[in-house]
């Protein structure tokens, strides 16, 4: 009978189910351990309904979920109105009250670079390979704007990887912290920065857009919303705006990116063992970008008299604020009378320029 | 050179000349702007 062949039960696969396993652990994850709830949510919600058989919701041209990732993901529009929602909430005072913390931003790069290497080694494509490798950016709009470029089969797991990492920031983090620093580097308290001014802050995106797009044009998308996000704050005449962009229109793209990321997510494409490879390669990228972080924040002190709390280093991946809270809280152990947060924001946000960067040079090189 | 190399060494230059250059701009930033305006008001001792 028509009806009978068109159970949704009869067409369940033993894939799908262990696709609802994994949704339903990411959304137990998201609503009990308030890991990274905004999108581990929608994501894991999305892998359900993706693997729910016979619905249609991601059949090319036709499902309603694949008209949100195709307009929304692949025309590349979700990720960088995320990039202006963030830039309105971004205060840049602590990064230009110290430019020379910017370095640690650029460093933390490193483990997007060392695992691109070694995932082509294992045999995934150039493209793979960045997609794989900018994980450790910890920036999950720009590991989802790459991967969607780049090698779109790899985006749900890409994405998954980076923001579950991004979630375990304060496990992943502090022993490799520890085991490169001694107790006494831990202790370092950092001279106090000097207070930057309205004007300097509202010039800022407008010369940093110029400066990053003119070196890199791919990185535009990310980057121009991102300051423009930034300009609306500085500017302090469109605070409508500013509240949207922060709140209203964040909210609402960040539910469409989280369904649409998670629906990529088929028992097809997701559940195979290149993808357990790509979960461990990120791994990887997030441990090497957290050491070159401290490690380069160490280098430069043997240059400078004003020396650097190298835990500061670390904050260097993007995952802004927690990366930041990790050196600020590793520091107060170390020393109770040390207040690292705002000295550990600016490589935090230089953290996120880096990244960016990152992913327009390989956007230039591989598409 | 092989094209993951090429990669690798581009990507990490790219991004510290980035991120240099824009050290640079901030260094400027900070002399241009970062001082107070002419017109602005001369600050006032706390004892007048």
């Amino acid at each position: 009978m028509a009806f009978l062949d068109q159970l949704g039960i009869l067409s369940v696969t033993p894939g799908a189910v262990v696709m609802w396993v994994i949704s339903l652990t990411l959304i137990y994850l998201a609503i009990s351990k308030q890991y990274e709830p905004l999108l581990l949510l929608p994501i894991g919600f999305g892998i359900l309904i993706a693997n729910l058989p016979l619905t249609g919701l991601m059949t090319p041209g036709e499902g309603l979920i694949w008209r949100f990732y195709h307009y929304g993901v692949e025309w590349e529009v979700i990720p960088p109105l995320i990039f202006l929602g963030l830039g309105a909430h971004t205060d840049f005072g602590p990064l230009l009250s110290q430019p020379r913390l910017i370095f640690l931003g650029a460093a933390a790069q490193g483990g997007v670079y060392v695992t691109f290497f070694a995932a082509h080694a294992f045999g995934f494509t150039l493209q793979e390979s960045a997609s794989i490798g900018i994980i450790g950016g910890a920036d999950g709009p720009t590991a989802i704007f790459l991967a969607a470029q780049l090698a779109p089969h790899l985006l749900g797991a890409c994405a998954v990887a980076a923001y579950s990492y991004m979630a375990l920031v304060p496990i992943i983090q502090p022993p490799i912290m520890r085991l490169l620093t001694t107790k006494e580097e831990r202790a370092i308290r950092m001279k106090k920065a000097r207070k930057v001014g309205a004007r300097e802050k509202l010039v800022f995106p407008i010369a940093a857009t110029m400066v990053i797009v003119l070196l890199v044009p791919a990185s535009a998308p990310l980057i121009a919303m991102f300051m423009l996000g930034n300009l609306f704050r500085e500017s302090k005449v469109v605070d409508r705006l500013t509240d949207t962009a922060q709140n209203a229109l964040m909210n609402i793209v960040t539910m469409f990116l989280g369904i649409s990321v998670g629906a990529t997510m088929s028992a097809a494409t997701f559940l195979r063992t290149d993808v357990l490879f790509i979960f461990a390669l990120g791994l990887v990228a997030f441990a090497v970008s957290t050491a070159s972080g401290v490690l380069l924040a160490k280098l430069m002190n043997l240059f400078t008299a004003d020396k650097i709390n190298p835990l500061i280093g670390a904050a260097g991946v993007s995952a802004v604020p927690m990366a930041a809270r990790v050196a600020h809280k590793m520091g107060a152990e170390a020393n109770k009378k040390n207040y690292l947060l705002m000295f550990a924001m600016g490589p935090n946000l230089s953290g996120v320029i880096g990244t960016v960067i990152a992913a327009g040079i390989f956007l230039t090189m591989l598409q | 050179m092989d094209t993951a190399t090429s990669v690798f060494i581009n990507g990490i230059s790219g991004v510290f000349t980035g991120i240099a250059v824009l050290y640079l701009m901030m260094k400027m930033l900070a002399r241009v702007v970062g001082r107070p305006a002419p017109d602005a008001p001369p600050a006032v001792s706390k004892t007048d």
